[in-house]
């Protein structure tokens, strides 16, 4: 006789819809209060069908192929089942003109007080929305719109009201009102469902072993005080996440043969045993996982679970524990061992299904590529955290707070984030899953935006990517910010993304430590900066062919200020030359050497450089190795010299090394920073940046006047100024140079000479 | 002798390694990287002798390097691990590492 619980598990039954049930049957303390969490869905009312499908040519079916030997056939009655429709998938329907979906978050288990909303055209998902909610009154919830993906273009709400109307003991519907930048729209959504999206799990075991899907939360001493005593099974854990959880499969028994000829399964054997046996297996997307259980990874018993499945283009969709690993041993003189052993098993298995979910570990959530920073999480009472790594330990801590849930952040992103960052099989394994935890600060009294300096976001093949940050204050309120803000790279977080790749993290070359004096930023007023993101510790993040998104974070009073995502594209190269220069070019010295502006002793990478410029001397990337070129030699530089060096690593002094300077060479700067900044000054403005051509030129002026060419620099002030202002720039900009260029044109009358500083 | 183990954990991204033990060098490898499903990019084991032993670590494609040292008796384990920073990390622990 099967259990209640296998029920659940068995019928995919809703725990709103058991409580209902078991209500009906009971005489009834009046009022009923149900929850109005779920899923609301509204569709247009015009379906259109689907065509009558065309005659087909007949096709001769293929011989049969004989089952491999080394494979054996599925256990089970029968041959293979036809494969079925994945969980509230659409089989042959019609297309739908439009569709809504509203995910409310108000109550029930672990309520986020999050409202969510996604609109599809087709089967597309459009545009995605999350807002923080709070009750204005009875089943009636408002508050700010925070995130926005898709076709935001379109979408210029600011804020939601959602009004709940209720029936007997469900939720009949949510009229939802957005409103703010422009016409306020109402729609009423009809309620679908209390959990928030599908999943399905298919439990299978190696032969001789045995799931452990359920446990007994009341049977260790060690769990929190308040803890109810319960049977609870993963489909339970993931149901009170959100998730209208079924199960598939038939439970199988996959031999041992298919691990080669032991008991340890390497990743690839569990790939293939995943194929074979798992009933829903498909290169595709679907909110389905496999949950797989045997003794032992190849890894041995330091292994205790692993989502392998990572991967191919469809990653996630598989996971393992291993019974006989270090999680089926007890610390010594724990007051239960069975108790103890039976929970860590349930515990890894919801830990490594959770991956499936792209749930990185507690204290990873700002590591790898992260969509939107996030701070991370080590003493999280988390299914994705390790007990034995919680401070202060030892495990025994963990477990007497632990839950049995997710942290908010998992919850949120569970529930909310854009579903292709969560559904199996959708986004690749580390990818966007720092969604979950940005300190994003809905209405937050700033605006911060990314852009490149130019009409359309295209780079050239090898044009190292500069961009313009401006920091908006967006209240009414004059606010304090530290001096330098937008140049502190240790509070700016740049993740860089090319289209069908994981996302990168910009870690720039260096980080500088300012004074932090704070300054007044006044309401509407804002504020600039330049960002070299060409290269950096990670590499070139930015030199493919192909399209990327990047989005920048500020971490600013305890939030984070998530900048516009900015979309641009690199083009291929022109011809073998830019192909062949990409060798050489894309290094790290020359990363360096423009990163820092130049270098005396980075002697390879100004080689390459100069190379550019010969043979690409229309191309952008030479205004960059021109200005590295130049500012190199444009003043003595001070180098260390160590001669021939011994061959191990011993203080200078013991090399023998000397502080020795190069001399200037006035002609071949002054050639280069004039060819860079004076050529084609607009296209020189671009691939700078306004900020950045701006400092380079005045700086070039001043180190001209410094050399007596004082008539040069007013000329060279004078076409920058000419420059920034056809290309709109601030007027306190223009002003800054006038200032600069009218005392050069002073001293010029005057006879005056100059002494002092560098080009840039 | 004991067991000294070593492992390198989160933050390894196709990194060359090297660790020495008293100066002496005990492991070397590239192309060492982090799975972060299981926090675990590598590990190795070696016999030491019993008393102060240094550990070197050094991740010679990030420019980081380590010193640990260890008052060794009994089998130690060492994990290590590169933050958000690129900067290393250690930990030392009398049991085994265990991943999940």
């Amino acid at each position: 006789m099967e259990t209640k619980h296998e029920l659940v598990e068995a019928n995919g039954r809703i725990l709103a819809e058991q409580v209902a049930i078991e209500l009906a049957t009971r005489p009834l303390p009046l009022p009923v209060h149900l929850g109005c969490s779920g899923l609301y869905v509204w569709s247009s009312p015009r379906p259109v069908p689907l065509p009558e499908p065309l005659p087909r040519p007949h096709i001769p079916p293929l011989p049969e192929i004989p089952p491999r030997p080394d494979i054996p056939p599925r256990p089970g009655p029968g041959p293979d089942p036809v494969p079925t429709p994945a969980p509230h998938a659409a089989a042959s329907f019609p297309i739908l003109l439009r569709r809504e979906e509203l995910r409310l978050d108000v109550d029930g288990r672990y309520p986020q007080m999050v409202v969510s909303g996604m609109s599809f055209s087709g089967l597309l998902a459009k545009t995605q929305w999350i807002a923080n909610v709070q009750a204005v009154g009875p089943d009636r919830w408002s508050g700010a719109i925070w995130y926005k993906d898709g076709g935001i273009a379109t979408f210029p709400y600011t804020t939601v009201d959602v009004h709940v109307t209720r029936g007997f003991l469900k939720p009949v519907s949510a009229t939802v009102t957005l409103s703010g930048g422009g016409p306020a729209r109402t729609l009423t959504y009809p309620y679908a469902s209390p959990y928030f999206h599908p999943v399905e799990f298919e439990y299978d075991c190696a032969q001789g072993t045995a799931a452990a899907t359920t446990v007994n939360t009341g049977a260790h001493p060690d769990r929190p005080a308040g803890l109810p005593s319960e049977t609870l099974t993963l489909a339970t854990v993931y149901q009170r996440a959100g998730f209208d959880v079924r199960k598939t499969g038939n439970d199988n028994v996959v031999p041992l043969s298919l691990s080669g000829a032991n008991p340890q399964w390497s990743n690839q054997e569990m790939h293939d045993a995943m194929q074979v046996y798992w009933s829903r297996f498909a290169p595709k997307a679907q909110w389905s996982a496999w949950v797989f259980f045997a003794a032992l990874h190849d890894m041995g018993t330091s292994l205790g679970g692993i989502m392998f499945d990572d991967i191919g283009p469809n990653q996630r969709q598989g996971t393992a524990i291993f019974e006989q690993a270090f999680i089926a041993n007890a610390p010594a003189g724990d007051p239960n061992p069975a108790a103890w052993v039976q929970r860590m098993r349930f515990w890894t298995a919801a830990h490594e299904m959770g991956h499936t979910f792209n749930l990185a570990h507690s204290w990873q959530k700002s590591l790898g590529t992260s969509w939107i920073p996030l701070a991370n999480e080590p003493g999280a009472y988390s299914f994705m955290n390790y007990p034995y790594r919680v401070p202060p330990g030892p495990q025994d801590v963990f477990f007497r707070n632990f839950e049995y849930r997710f942290s908010n952040g998992e919850l949120l992103f569970m529930r909310h984030a854009p579903f292709r960052f969560v559904e199996q099989g959708n986004a690749l394994w580390f990818d966007h899953h720092g969604f979950e935890g940005a300190g994003v600060t809905p209405g937050s009294a700033y605006r911060l935006q990314v852009r490149f300096n130019r009409e359309r976001p295209l780079l050239e093949f090898l044009e190292p990517a500069v961009v313009e940050l401006k920091l908006t204050n967006v209240s009414s309120e004059p606010t304090l910010i530290p001096q330098n803000l937008l140049a502190m790279h240790d509070r700016l977080s740049v993740i860089i993304k090319q289209a069908g790749r994981p996302a990168r993290q910009y870690l720039p070359y260096a980080r500088y430590c300012f004074l932090e004096r704070n300054t007044v930023l006044a309401a509407g007023d804002s504020i600039y900066d330049s960002l070299f993101v060409g290269a950096g510790r990670n590499g070139w993040d930015l030199a493919e062919p192909g399209n990327y998104t990047m989005q920048v974070a500020l971490h600013l009073d305890g939030e984070d200020v998530l900048s516009n995502p900015l979309r641009v594209r690199v083009a291929p190269p022109r011809g073998y030359e830019e192909e062949l220069l990409a060798q050489d070019f894309f290094s790290d010295e020359v990363g360096r050497v423009l990163n820092f502006d130049g270098s005396s002793v980075l002697t390879s990478a100004n080689d390459v450089l100069q190379h550019v410029t010969e043979r690409l001397p229309q191309s952008r990337a030479t205004v960059h190795a021109r200005i590295a070129l130049g500012n190199a030699v444009a003043v003595e530089r001070k180098r260390l010299e160590l001669g021939d060096g011994p061959a191990t690593a011993v203080p200078a002094y013991m090399a023998r090394g000397r502080i020795a300077v190069q001399r200037a060479d006035v002609t071949a700067a002054t050639k280069q920073l004039s060819a860079a900044l004076m050529g084609e000054k607009s296209v020189a403005a671009e691939t700078l940046g306004h900020v950045d051509y701006k400092e380079y030129a005045v700086g070039f002026a001043d180190w001209l006047a410094q050399n007596g060419e004082v008539k040069d620099a007013t000329a060279v002030l004078s076409d920058v100024y000419q420059t920034l202002t056809d290309r709109k720039v601030l007027p306190r900009v223009l002003d800054e140079v006038k200032t600069v260029r009218d005392k050069y044109r002073a001293m010029q009358d005057g006879g005056k000479s100059v002494s002092g500083s560098r080009p840039a | 002798m004991p067991l000294l183990h070593v492992a390198f954990k989160d933050g390894f991204d196709n990194d060359e390694v090297v660790v020495r033990v008293n100066g002496a060098e005990v492991f070397r490898r590239a192309g060492v990287s982090t799975k972060n499903q299981i926090s675990y990019a590598d590990a190795f084991e070696t016999d030491v002798a019993a008393g102060r032993t240094d550990v070197d670590v050094e991740v010679v494609t990030k420019r980081q390097h380590a010193s640990i040292p260890l008052p060794i008796r009994e089998a130690t384990y060492v994990g290590v691990s590169l933050d958000l920073n690129g900067r290393l990390t250690h930990e030392v622990s009398a049991q085994p590492f265990g991943y999940v």
